[in-house]
């Protein structure tokens, strides 16, 4: 048995009446003038997102800032920053279920529901970004009438599959794992919420939390994980072979599928961070998500961090090491000191800089630095896309075709546009969706209250 | 009629004996006429043109198979007055895209840039339309009666009151005219005006022989060739004959040498074996210090006859004292070295020399060149002398001439009533100290032909739109005099006119018919002269003309320009030059040459002040910074700064032909607000050389268009260059970038891909003979369909041009910031860079969607319809040519889906907005000789499919053809020991290969460590 020697997972020893109305009473709570406020921001951004949209797909791409030779940038760094985002939920719902972590209770449901939002997100942008997105289907294999198929050699149709499994195994575990919580939504509605309660009541399957059902629920729910745990590695394994695949300086890499999963982890975590800590203050869920949470999540960005860390390192290492001039120059004078560097110097600054923060405990639990520190590792995994992406395709291996990319105002706006359609996508979920997984909280509360002491804590 | 393409249907059993045999004579004109281009007619009376009407043959046209392109030999006049003889493609009556004429002395079956953009302005939506008589910017409509009604009209004063101007021509039909209207009125005068030919030349050469004899140049035959300030491979009469012939003794091993000596890099200049980057204001002190070391060595004054020598060092005492001051003459080791060592070969090279200057050194360094040629023993060797084709030069004619500053003079004076302008832009184009455009207004009458609403159109009082030359019947001489025939391929789209109906008016023909007229005067062998393009016989044969050596060697030395002294400003030298694509301002409209990279600078839609980098560092500017330009007049041109390597210290170069001023709403729509005007800067005294300039920054930005921004070659070897003597010493230059790649895949060639493999198509580019004249990526343009983007489009980086040339320069510049810190010595090599059709093609394996594949015959295809547009294949090209339609570019720059879509190749698709596309080898071009091989049932014959920039190259540096055909040129091109694949390690196996760069220096001169090449 591991000694327990962070602080409490859950503070004090709550009744399950308590929690209950700690976590699942949110549904029910009236709704503040801070809710409509956010919700009205985020209406707008949603607006400038579907303006943006439209404009793109009837005037063209060439609203957006992409030449010859930077052919992708915003668009597909926005994609894997997002999916990037979206690796942390199935990480903590699946992985740390299978090991047994007990910590993943309290944030398992908000980050399985980012995950959603944020895939959703990063899959409008390979739509998008294709000079004709109506044509997108032809990406599927589908048995044509011309008997076309996809080209398989290409990593684009894989990368099409792979999200869209991502996509559906992430909404089946989230729904399944919510199936108990909307069965206490639907048993506790106050009288006046008939409506919703009847909606609560489809949403549960008629679970009524009967042994049966918890054995059969067990069994599923473990299934699912062990489904969605290899899709945590393969997801972003698939996106960086859209790289890897390639001849451009940069991309060309062997260390890319791990290098991009330990990159999306880092982002996914700091991006739970930078949503917990809000939503831990305005809730008051003080109890439920303690410094523990902080705790573990910091040591996970700082393995994580590490990784990327050392794929830095690696990266220029095999630069030098090939002696290729292409990657030597694309390297050591590109990234560095070429148009748009800047966004490399933030990158090392805030993935390799300010992940080093970490390594303190008591940085790791003080929530407001943490949030500050988590915020600047979002953008700095952001920058890393740009990066790969912008600074590797400036310069490639003909000089006289090297260019420089600067966005416009539509890459901007989709960017934003997306920022804002994932928070109202996540604001509505805080409102309408039991977040925390109350009857995991409430069984942990009983482990804890019985004396069985979880395992495998970190 | 000559179908050239066509010849192979002869034997074709689908098709009956002679049906490709072309109708002559009545059949052929009766023709024209049902296909709709009868400059006659419309001069009978169709002054309101109809709307261009797509209608479907009521009767089917003789001749005109429908899908099959018929080929009409014409001529296009230079901007200088000399004809080239082309072949224009027209499919069912629509002219789409203009070659070569193989038979035309000065075209060889190639033509430059300009002729093939010639295609463009005929379809050009902004062209004036038929006659209008102007209240002040406003057109208003009228009849060509008008025109008549004015100019037929008997004078009671002789002519004393009638002006004309005309452009320089070399055609017998309007010196026929003039001659007859002058002679009608004994009073009239003539002003011949071209910005771009101040007459240096000519007065050199009457300064040399008495008469202003045209020079005709055989590059082939040179073995030393010194371009003083002189661009011959882009300029001037000949330039495309020019660049064959040095192109031929560009390859090694009897190669000639090169010097330049010139202020701004030029074409010619970047093709220099040595080049000294001087101010042209120098150059008459470093031709005199060339004589004089010609005359001191001991090889040369050996040579040197005794009056002969007298006279030339005549001519150098007079350059001397005619050239400014020139403090750093004597401390310049470089110029003393290069001036020696041009000296020690012009000596020994056997008067297979060519010394050629341009129109901005003054007459007496061309006279200077023609007596060296003499003295040299180059004449009959590298340099014959014929009577000059210009009609300026026919001494009738020549006697009523009146240049412009005159001109002015009298229509101030009030002396003119009329004046008649045929062609030209002189109210924009004429020197500032002329004030043209103010002294036409004082003519009561002021007549003016020109195509477009113009600034001398919008000064006029009767306006005709001028006709097209492939709308209207003329004639045009080459270099040697041989005449060519221009004939009409459609109806004048916009009901216009040309010189000759005006000039045919003014003689007194109240119901000119060009075409009859042409006839008469050229009644022999008229019929076949339009099937061939030229009349047989017309060349003239060289004159035997001496120098005048007594009259050269009493030149007496000019006084020296004053000096004024700049006021606390730094002082450069400005020297204005034709704009290496609109030329003076003529094409400013044309946006395929709007858009054509000018070579070095790789700038488009705009000129620029080019500034070498010190003189920028002393000014404090760099590129796209404002800057003031003022002469010693203190006329000031506000013009954006590029800094340009191989720019001489103390100089700033600026292209004319920018600026235009028309109102908005009528005139050259594509031209406003497009440059700079330089004219202000052009004075009859200076003309093309502002001495005494001063230059300041202005604080405000300017961004620039250009297609390339990074010229350095990093160290890579991508464009390979050696030298002649390394070269012979090991001849493979590049081993390792040449030959199988080591890998672990099985071979592709050994795949069966399902029966006999025909063709494998493939190409080799020449970088030995590329000079970057542009022909080939405008060819390109017009053969397939390739929209212009704006300036917009090109600052975004999305040019559409399937081929561009890359630019690169070898001397060591700096990494981060190369350009600003390029030495004057640039060093530039050029390399065109198409679609090289790997055979392991990056492009194929990560599409998607199978848009892009290979086809059995070695061609990477590109199929549209499939492409969904990822741009992963450009993201994963290494060579980066391939072109995506970021927008519907016919709705995001209007001007591709207007008139000019009339021009459009049917055998091309026209690609829609989201697909990627590029180079296809021209495979309309191979699948057309494919089919017509296979219906005569006889195989491909090596070089039958030529693609649109090879056919076009002067240089003939581009070959195409199939490697399975052994002994083909392009299989002996890639099996040459000078061949290489650009980024050969990545294992792509291009199928488009390149020959090294072979240079000449001499082994007087210093070498560089650079020079040294890749080869190692």
């Amino acid at each position: 048995m591991i000694r327990d020697r962070g602080e409490a997972l859950l503070v004090g020893t709550p009744s399950d009446a308590e929690i209950s109305r700690e976590l699942i009473g949110t549904v029910y709570r009236p709704r503040g003038r801070g809710f409509r406020l956010l919700l009205a921001v985020a209406l707008l951004g949603t607006g400038v997102l579907f303006t943006c949209i439209t404009i793109t797909v009837t005037v063209g791409i060439g609203t957006w800032g992409n030449n010859i030779p930077v052919g992708w940038a915003f668009g597909i760094i926005n994609f894997v920053w997002w999916i990037g985002i979206g690796h942390a939920g199935t990480f903590i719902s699946a992985i740390l279920y299978l090991f047994e972590q007990p910590w993943r209770t309290s944030i398992n449901r908000f980050a399985e529901g980012m995950t959603l939002f944020a895939v959703m997100q990063a899959g409008l942008y390979p739509l998008l970004h294709l000079g004709r997105p109506w044509f997108a289907y032809w990406l599927i294999p589908y048995p044509s009438t011309m008997g076309t198929w996809p080209n398989f050699k290409s990593a684009l149709p894989w990368d099409a599959a792979a999200i869209a499994t991502y996509f559906t195994v992430s909404l089946l575990f989230w729904y399944f794992g919510l199936l108990p919580d909307f069965a206490a939504c639907r048993d506790q509605a106050p009288p006046e919420a008939r409506v919703r309660r009847v909606l609560y009541g489809l949403l549960a399957l008629g679970w009524r939390g009967s042994a049966q059902h918890h054995r059969h629920y067990r069994l599923t729910y473990g299934l699912l994980a062990a489904l969605a745990t290899p899709l945590v590695l393969s997801v972003h394994s698939i996106v960086s072979t859209d790289f890897a695949i390639t001849m451009v300086p940069g991309w060309h890499s062997t260390i890319f599928p791990p290098f991009f999963v330990a990159g999306a982890i880092f982002s996914g975590f700091a991006m739970v961070v930078t949503l917990a800590v809000p939503v831990r203050r305005v809730f008051g869920l003080q109890r439920v998500i303690t410094k523990r949470h902080f705790d573990a999540m910091g040591k996970m960005i700082l393995c994580t961090g590490w990784i990327v860390t050392y794929s830095y390192i690696v990266e220029l290492f095999i630069a030098w090491y090939s002696g290729d001039e292409a990657e030597v120059y694309q390297f050591f004078i590109a990234r560095p000191f070429s148009h748009g560097s800047w966004v490399w110097w933030g990158m090392m600054l805030c993935n390799v800089g300010v992940t080093q923060l970490f390594w303190s405990r008591r940085f790791r639990t003080n929530t407001v630095l943490v949030w500050f520190a988590a915020l600047a590792i979002n953008f700095g995994m952001w920058a890393e896309r740009y990066v790969i992406i912008v600074l590797g395709l400036q310069r490639d291996y003909l000089p006289s075709s090297w260019g420089d990319y600067l966005p416009t105002w539509v890459d901007l706006g989709l960017f934003g546009g997306t920022m804002c359609f994932f928070l109202l996508l996540f604001i509505l979920f805080l409102r309408y969706v039991p977040f925390i997984a109350a009857w995991e909280v409430k069984e942990l509360a009983h482990e804890l209250r019985h004396g069985h002491a979880p395992t495998g804590v970190i | 009629m000559s179908d050239r393409d066509h010849d192979h249907h002869a034997e074709t059993p689908e098709f009956p004996a002679g049906v490709d045999v072309a109708p002559d004579g009545i059949a052929r004109r009766t023709f024209l006429q049902l296909v709709g281009a009868s400059a006659a007619l419309a001069a009978s009376g169709c002054a309101q043109s109809t709307p261009p009407e797509m209608l479907p043959y009521h009767e089917q046209p003789e001749g005109l198979v429908e899908g099959v392109p018929l080929h009409y030999a014409t001529t296009l006049s230079s901007v200088d007055g000399f004809g080239v003889g082309v072949v224009v493609t027209t499919r069912e009556g629509r002219p789409l895209k203009v070659e070569g004429n193989p038979d035309h002395p000065d075209s060889l079956g190639a033509t430059h840039a300009w002729e093939q953009a010639a295609i463009w302005s005929l379809y050009d939506p902004d062209r004036a339309r038929g006659v209008a008589r102007m209240q002040g910017p406003l057109r208003v409509p009228a009849t060509w009666d008008a025109v008549t009604a004015a100019l037929t009209a008997p004078r009671s004063d002789g002519g004393a009151g009638l002006r004309l101007v005309m452009r320089p021509t070399t055609s017998p039909l309007l010196a026929e005219l003039l001659g007859r209207a002058l002679r009608r009125h004994p009073s009239a005068r003539v002003t011949f005006w071209s910005p771009l030919a101040p007459g240096h030349a000519r007065a050199g050469a009457r300064l040399a022989f008495g008469a202003p004899l045209q020079p005709r140049y055989d590059f082939g035959r040179a073995d030393v060739i010194v371009a003083l300030d002189g661009d011959f491979l882009t300029r001037g009469p000949g330039r495309i004959r020019h660049q064959a012939g040095f192109a031929a003794r560009r390859r090694p091993p009897a190669m000639a040498r090169l010097y330049v000596v010139e202020p701004s890099l030029t074409v010619t200049g970047g093709m220099a074996d040595h080049r000294l980057a001087r101010p042209s204001g120098q150059v008459p002190s470093i031709a005199a210090e060339l004589v004089e070391a010609l005359l001191s060595s001991s090889n040369g004054g050996a040579a040197a006859r005794g009056a002969n020598a007298e006279a030339l060092a005549a001519c150098a005492r007079a350059l001397r004292a005619s050239a400014p001051p020139d403090p750093s003459a004597g401390n310049d080791p470089r110029r003393r070295a290069f001036v020696a060592a041009v000296a020690r070969d012009l000596a020994a090279a056997g008067g297979r020399v060519i010394l050629y200057a341009d129109e901005r050194q003054p007459p007496l360094v061309h006279a200077l060149c023609h007596a060296l040629h003499a003295h040299l023993g180059a004449v009959g060797e590298t340099v014959t002398l014929h009577p000059s084709p210009l009609v300026e030069d026919t001494p009738a004619i020549a006697a009523r001439a009146l240049d412009i500053k005159s001109l002015a003079g009298e229509l101030r004076g009030g002396a003119v009533d009329t004046l008649l302008v045929l062609g030209g832009n002189p109210a924009y184009d004429a020197p500032a100290d002329v004030g043209f455009a103010e002294a036409m207004t004082h003519a009561k009458a002021r007549v003016v032909l020109s195509p477009y609403s113009d600034e001398t159109a919008l000064a006029s009082t009767l306006h005709v739109a001028e006709a097209h030359p492939f709308e209207s019947w003329g004639d045009a001489r080459a270099v040697d005099g041989t005449v060519s025939l221009q004939q009409p391929l459609l109806q004048p789209l916009d009901g216009g006119h040309s010189a000759v109906e005006l000039l045919a008016l003014l003689a007194g023909d109240a119901a000119p018919r060009p075409e009859a007229l042409l006839r008469a005067r050229h009644a022999r062998g008229f019929a076949a002269a339009l099937q061939r393009g030229l009349l047989d016989g017309t060349a003239t044969p060289p004159t035997t003309a001496a120098i005048r050596w007594s009259a050269l060697a009493a030149t007496p030395p000019a006084p020296p320009p004053v000096t004024p002294p700049p006021a606390g400003l730094v002082p450069v030298e400005v020297t204005l030059a034709p704009d290496a694509s609109v030329l003076d301002g003529t094409l400013a409209n044309n946006a395929w040459l709007q858009e054509l990279p000018r070579p070095f600078t790789k700038l488009t839609w705009d000129n620029a002040a080019l500034i070498g980098p010190t003189t920028a560092g002393a000014l404090g500017v760099s590129t796209e910074d404002l800057i003031a330009v003022t002469d010693a007049a203190g006329r000031t041109v506000e013009i954006p700064a590029l800094v340009a390597p191989g720019q001489a210290d103390g100089t700033i170069t600026i292209a004319l032909g920018y600026g235009r001023a028309v109102a908005p709403g009528i005139g050259e729509r594509t031209a406003r607000g497009v440059g700079r005007n330089a004219y202000p800067l052009l004075t009859t005294t200076g003309g093309f050389l502002v001495k005494h300039a001063t230059a300041r920054r202005v604080g405000a930005r300017h961004p620039l268009a250009r297609t390339q921004g990074h010229f350095s070659l990093e160290g890579r070897a991508v464009a390979l260059s050696t030298t002649l003597s390394a070269y012979t010493a090991r001849p493979v230059v590049a081993p390792h970038l040449r030959g199988p790649v080591p890998t672990l895949m099985p071979d592709v060639a050994a795949r069966d891909l399902g029966g006999p493999r025909t063709n494998e198509w493939a190409m080799a580019i020449d970088l030995s003979t590329c000079v970057s004249c542009n022909a080939c990526t405008i060819a390109c343009q017009a053969e397939n369909n390739t929209f212009v983007v704006g300036k917009e489009g090109v600052l975004k980086g999305r040019e559409m041009h399937w081929l561009r040339i890359d630019t690169y320069y070898r001397a060591p510049v700096d990494t981060r910031d190369e350009l600003e810190r390029a030495t004057d010595e640039p060093r530039p090599i050029h390399e065109p860079m198409l679609c090289q059709h790997c055979e392991k093609a990056p492009c194929e394996y990560v599409c998607p969607v199978n848009a892009t594949v290979h086809s059995p015959d070695g061609l990477n295809e590109m199929v549209y319809n499939r492409c969904v547009g990822t741009r992963f294949c450009s993201n994963n090209c290494p060579y980066k040519v391939r072109r995506f339609n970021w927008f519907r570019w016919t709705e995001e720059v209007p001007v591709n889906a207007g008139r000019i879509s009339l021009q459009q190749n049917p055998d091309v698709t026209v690609r829609e907005r989201g697909v990627m596309e590029k180079c296809t080898y021209c495979v309309q071009r191979i699948r057309r000789a494919e089919i017509a091989a296979r219906l005569a049932n006889r195989p491909l014959a090596d070089l039958e499919v030529r693609t649109a920039c090879q056919q076009v190259c002067p240089s003939g540096a581009i070959t195409f053809g199939s490697l399975t055909q052994k002994g083909s040129l392009v299989s002996r091109a890639h099996e040459s020991p000078r061949n290489f694949s650009v980024l050969h390690e990545l294992g792509t196996r291009p199928r488009t290969q390149y020959l090294a760069r072979i240079e000449n220096p001499t082994p007087a001169l210093p070498m560089t460590s650079s020079d040294k090449g890749h080869g190692e």
